[in-house]
């Protein structure tokens, strides 16, 4: 009988939910919010209703304002386990929350500037001279030259797995107390960009970085309390060499789950709350006190294929496969409307935008039958198509957040006449699937920021890590090879479009949209810039608390 | 007559008709249903309930009333063909340890159901969705290697009450096999018994088999399943709860009209529940 009464209770509840949402449902695909162009913007607000919730939220008085107008909040998903920088990803929250600095940093138009580097000079193809900033100092007080940047670097080499796809190439030396030499192991290696990664971070090597007390970085803020994987309380730096933020205090928290993130940012309990899921984006409609910032991150979305695969091998399925993809469609159902369609891998990058809409202009859904039948791939009676009597089948495994776009693609090559199937379920289970090579397409999402030839020969030579489906063409490997040797940046860039196009008309991966980015603002605040690696671009200088 | 025994037949009743409009409607999802179940409507999406989609619709466009009759076949026919097949191995094995109580066999089947009952069932429909895939075979495998427990424990009780019957002691003077006495003795007393509770297991067995496809370890899309509707349907609901209503209406008055009919059976068939003893 309890079983009969909890199932009553539950149909109860749901009911009254269901009623007391009634200005909010119902316009995903009719309205505003739904739409291509809402992301074209940087600074993005939601246009539906605002809901029950929100409409709550914003009459409540901001809870962190009326407490405490000097004291930042920050939400995110994690923080750090640790205080040490070559700790596991400890560097970019210490980075994101302005604690920590390296030599270079990436503006974000995707460009690299000094950040305690004054400057990078490329003396010859593999050595580069670096001057240090006059006056910067760590927190003690220390002054950080040459040798203290060298022994920060040398730490993260020795101790930080991450740090090592950025620093085992170089090997540095002391030419005077403000000046560093970097021998590269390889030509025309882009030093400024790999040492403006969070893993390269400066701290002091001579201190204990494992406590609040004796910690020793260079940021604008000082942590001056910290519970792992709780909060993280930072003060302002009064010796900071540079330009100072008008806040005084910052506190990030860890907020696991999503939803309660969505709400502390409602409520006004939170200034800055990162990783926003796309599904929320209707609770914020309307809100007058919280301002959602969509940076779409360099990352694409991306559906892998495996060559080897008899049905796969063809190019001609693999265009069509991409020809009879309707990405805005994917974007719509997938991501709620948040992003812009790329055919290419390498256009999530900001400096390689203009590639967007190379090669797969438009959705052509006859142009991607007509190729089908070309291959030989014959559409049968049951809407599948037929080659030497076997279907055309196409099994994509998804997991994590990516089981909706998993379902919109096989929905729309269901149209084409492949007979896609989706296998939803943990990441694992992808990684035994292409150690056995059982597999047809995988969903990733790899970041396309970076040194061109790393990303593109990691992705498309024959013996990169990444390159999962086996793609092997002479040309791209051709190419591949010209930018490794290329000195000239323009020249890098020209090629690397090159091999980008090639890849795309090839087609040995299915490039979609950018991975949605959303941070939500209050509007008491202002000077946070939308950055494509936003996860650590939050606290600058430009921060402030707004006027009124 | 006693007010209780007015209520017993009430209930019975009640749930055996729920289930037979339950049964019709989803066994006729394909006449009954207004859209294709897997059709997407991009410009129909997350709309509310209406004339035109009584449940409104999903995410994709689709309508959520035709996927929860259709969702609904795939639900009670994972559901059914566990408790058929648990009930099977149920049987035998209580029969093996009830015939030979005391036995090596007998003492293996007992501590490995003690280990069985121990040991969490959800993880252990996650290691083997770990290591063979998530896919509804897998999933009844997980939800079978556990649920016959409860069958062979009260098959194995029945059978020790039974063999102090007369009938039982006759079988064996007239040297009858043990199959055959399992078959024409142990079998029919013991059939009664565990129906009644596999009636109450079957909607246990739904709200399992239901919130194991929320995990994403049942159907794989775009095949709907009430579980996995909810699962669909939660990114969604504070924007659009009415996902979420069909699929839980049909869970939870399914497990409603079992749990009725369960009740109903054991006040009527087992004696230490009626009235008139």
């Amino acid at each position: 009988m309890r079983k009969i009464m909890l199932a009553l209770f539950l149909i109860v509840i749901i009911t009254i939910m269901g009623c007391g949402n009634g200005d909010n449902g119902g316009n995903g695909g009719k309205g505003g919010k739904g739409g291509k162009g809402n992301n074209q913007a940087n600074n993005a607000s939601a246009s539906a209703e605002p809901s029950t919730a929100s409409a709550a939220a914003s009459e409540a008085p901001s809870a962190a304002n009326a407490s405490n107008p000097q004291e930042l909040i920050v939400a995110g998903p994690d923080i750090a386990a640790s205080l040490d920088p070559v700790q596991p990803l400890t560097s970019s929250y210490l980075r994101l929350i302005g604690a920590g600095e390296a030599l270079f940093k990436v503006n974000a138009e995707g460009e690299v500037e000094p950040e305690l580097a004054e400057g990078a000079t490329e003396t010859d193809a593999t050595t580069w001279e670096i001057k240090l900033k006059e006056g910067i100092r760590f927190w003690s007080g220390e002054p950080i030259d040459a040798d203290a940047v060298i022994a920060s670097l040398e730490r993260s080499r020795k101790l930080d797995v991450q740090a090592l796809p950025f620093l085992d190439d170089l090997r540095l030396s002391k030419i005077d107390d403000r000046t560093i030499r970097v021998q590269t192991t390889r030509e025309h290696l882009p030093v400024p960009l790999n040492l403006s990664y969070y893993q390269t971070i400066i701290h002091n090597a001579e201190a204990k970085q494992d406590s609040v007390e004796t910690m020793d970085l260079s940021g604008m803020y000082k942590v001056v309390e910290f519970v792992p994987k709780q909060k993280l309380v930072l003060e302002a730096n009064d010796n900071y060499w540079g330009e100072k933020s008008g806040i005084q205090r910052i506190v990030f928290e860890e907020i696991k789950d999503e939803q309660t993130r969505v709400l502390s940012s409602l409520s006004g309990r939170s200034h800055v709350v990162l990783n926003v899921p796309v599904t929320s984006l209707a609770q914020f409609g309307g809100n007058p006190d919280v301002e959602l910032v969509s940076a779409p991150a360099a990352n694409t979305q991306t559906v892998y294929l495996n060559l080897r695969q008899p049905q796969l091998s063809d190019v001609k399925v693999r265009q069509a496969l991409s020809w009879g993809l309707n990405r805005e469609e994917l974007i719509t159902l997938a991501a709620e409307g948040q992003g812009e369609p790329v055919a290419t891998w390498l256009s999530s990058n900001p400096a390689y935008a203009e590639a967007r809409n190379a090669v797969y202009d438009k959705f052509d859904r006859d142009r991607a039958a007509k190729l089908l039948e070309e291959a030989g791939w014959s559409l049968g009676k049951d809407g599948i198509r037929y080659k030497d009597g076997k279907p055309l089948v196409l099994r994509l495994m998804t997991w994590g957040g990516d089981k909706a776009l998993g379902e919109a693609l096989q929905n729309q090559w269901t149209q084409l006449g492949v007979k896609a199937e989706v296998q939803h379920g943990d990441y694992s289970l992808i990684e035994t699937a292409r150690e056995s090579g059982n597999w047809d397409a995988v969903i990733e999402a790899w970041s396309t920021f970076g040194d061109e030839f790393a990303l593109l020969s990691g992705q498309y030579s024959p013996e990169g890590s990444a390159n999962y489906g086996g793609y092997n063409d002479e040309r791209t490997n051709e190419l591949l090879a010209e930018l490794e040797q290329a000195s000239d940046a323009k020249m890098r860039h020209e090629l690397a479009l090159r091999i980008n196009e090639r890849v795309a008309e090839q087609a040995p991966v299915l490039s979609l949209f950018p991975r949605p980015q959303i941070t939500a603002v209050s509007k008491s605040l202002q000077g946070l810039a939308p950055h494509f690696r936003q996860f650590e671009n939050v606290v600058s200088a430009k921060l402030a608390w707004a006027s009124n | 007559m006693p007010s209780s025994a007015m209520k017993r037949p009430l209930g019975l009743t009640v749930g055996i008709i729920l289930l037979g409009l339950l049964a019709l409607a989803i066994a006729g999802a394909s006449w009954l249903s207004p859209y294709d179940p897997l059709e997407q409507r991009v410009a129909e999406r997350l709309e509310r309930p209406s004339v035109e989609h009584p449940l409104g619709t999903d995410r994709f466009g689709r309508d959520v009333l035709s996927r929860s009759l259709h969702g609904g076949q795939h639900t009670l026919l994972a559901s059914g063909t566990a408790l058929g097949a648990a009930l099977a191995v149920g049987l035998v094995i209580g029969l093996l340890a009830g015939l030979y109580q005391g036995s090596v066999l007998d003492t293996v089947f007992m501590r490995l159901i003690d280990v069985l009952l121990a040991f969490p069932f959800m993880v252990l429909a996650l290691i083997i969705a770990a290591f063979f895939g998530t896919d509804l075979l897998h999933l009844l495998a997980a939800v079978v290697s556990v649920w016959w427990v409860s069958f062979a424990r009260l098959t194995r009780s029945v059978v020790l009450h039974v063999k102090n019957d007369g009938s039982f002691a006759a079988a064996k003077v007239l040297g009858a096999s043990d199959a055959a006495i399992m078959l024409r003795e142990l079998l029919p007393k013991a059939i009664g018994p565990v129906l009644i509770l596999a009636t109450f297991e079957l909607g246990s067995l739904i709200l399992s088999i239901s919130a194991l496809s929320f995990l994403g370890l049942g159907s794989q899309p775009p095949t709907p399943e009430w579980g996995s509707m909810l699962a669909d349907g939660r990114d969604h609901f504070l924007q659009a709860p009415h996902i979420l209503i069909g699929p839980t209406l049909f869970i939870v008055l399914t497990v409603l009209a079992f749990n009725l009919i369960g009740e109903g059976l054991r006040d009527r068939l087992d004696p230490y529940e009626r009235s008139d003893i």
